[in-house]
């Protein structure tokens, strides 16, 4: 259900991912630290690709077909070692700790329980690596808030959630919160998180 | 307490006049937003309709001109900063033509006008206010325990 619903957002995608010329340099500045084997959740059509660090081995997953398969020029001309996987970010077929470093970008306002994601990217993670996710969140300001729960009224049909608590998720899953840091407001986040070393 | 300001490198020139340039933009924008949804809501009210139908219209077809509109500057804003404030403004901006007619009187079109404008920069203030909030909010959580989350908001913001 979710991988069509993904299908057929994977044509309009790159128009909803235009949003790059503003925040490109904070998604660029987060990937720089992506740390050995890299997971990289819900690639899309590889829209953040550009924004990657040259040299990395990095797997990016994605629920759906269609955009992966939008997704394989962008792989071929990224300066390192990227596989691209079919894959749901809520079961993942990976081993434990099997990665250094995961990452998200506008994950968490798709999966349709985030928590229950969070807590299999942590199994995957090795104790003390870290997860980085660039992510937009529910406002704690009021009126910023009603919009975004207003806004979620209609994208939720189309499988986004404006008005998460990320933050909070990702606490309820078992990671630690390093640093966050203000893309937009409170609304856009990017977030970095380690797994604790004695998990 | 593992919670860290983040110390970025001083802003270089590029990243300044790349700011200055989206604070430009989503000055432009919330004011164009104000501008159209007073605008459209004083038309409405122009049409001899009863006030209980023109103000519900009139606040409906706002909203559709401002989702309109931040779809439109999408690319270049992006589209939570585009469509979010702009959301909020598209709500309130026309409710004075609204409370005006109700009270029995009718705003002018140059009325109209100013109030979107002044709405507009109203909006642009409130964002670059809540900006600072947020800041004060991280500092204020750096040397709490509780990694700064639980009354976090975020860090450092770019507006």
């Amino acid at each position: 259900m979710a991988s069509r619903i993904w299908d057929r957002r994977a044509r309009v995608y790159d128009l909803c991912e235009g949003s790059s010329l503003r925040r490109g340099r904070f998604k660029a500045s987060l990937f720089r630290d992506m740390k050995g084997r890299v997971l990289f959740v819900a690639i899309g059509t590889g829209a953040d690709i550009r924004h990657f660090p040259p040299g990395r081995e990095i797997v990016g997953i994605d629920i759906s077909q269609e955009m992966l398969r939008r997704a394989e020029s962008r792989r071929a001309k990224y300066d390192g070692d990227l596989e691209l996987i079919e894959a749901d970010a809520m079961k993942l077929a990976f081993t434990d700790a099997s990665f250094d470093t995961v990452v998200t970008s506008c994950t968490m306002c798709s999966v349709p329980d985030p928590v229950r994601a969070l807590q299999e990217l942590y199994r995957v993670l090795r104790p003390g690596g870290e997860i980085l996710m660039f992510e937009h969140v529910r406002s704690r300001n009021v009126l910023l808030g009603l919009a975004l729960d207003f806004m979620t009224l209609w994208t939720r049909r189309g499988g986004t959630e404006m008005n998460r608590d990320t933050v909070t998720n990702v606490q309820l899953a078992g990671f630690r919160i390093v640093r966050i840091e203000s893309v937009y407001l409170d609304i856009i986040l990017s977030i970095h998180a380690k797994k604790p070393m004695l998990a | 307490m593992e919670c860290l300001a983040v110390n970025h490198p001083m802003p270089d020139t590029q990243d300044s006049w790349r700011r200055f340039f989206f604070s430009l933009g989503d000055f432009i924008f919330f004011m164009a937003i104000g501008i159209a949804t007073t605008l459209v809501t004083h038309g409405t009210h122009q049409l001899g309709w009863s006030v209980w139908i023109a103000c519900p219209v009139g606040m409906v077809v706002a909203m559709a001109l401002q989702m309109l509109m931040a779809v439109c500057v999408s690319p270049l804003l992006g589209s939570i900063e585009a469509m979010t404030p702009s959301m909020v403004l598209g709500m309130l901006a026309p409710m004075p033509v609204c409370v005006l007619h109700i009270m029995g009187r009718e705003s002018t079109h140059s009325a109209a006008v100013v109030w979107g404008i002044a709405a507009g920069m109203l909006m642009f203030a409130f964002v670059l206010w809540y900006s600072t909030i947020c800041n004060r909010r991280l500092h204020r959580a750096i040397g709490s325990d509780q990694h700064g989350v639980t009354d976090m908001g975020p860090a450092r913001s770019s507006l």
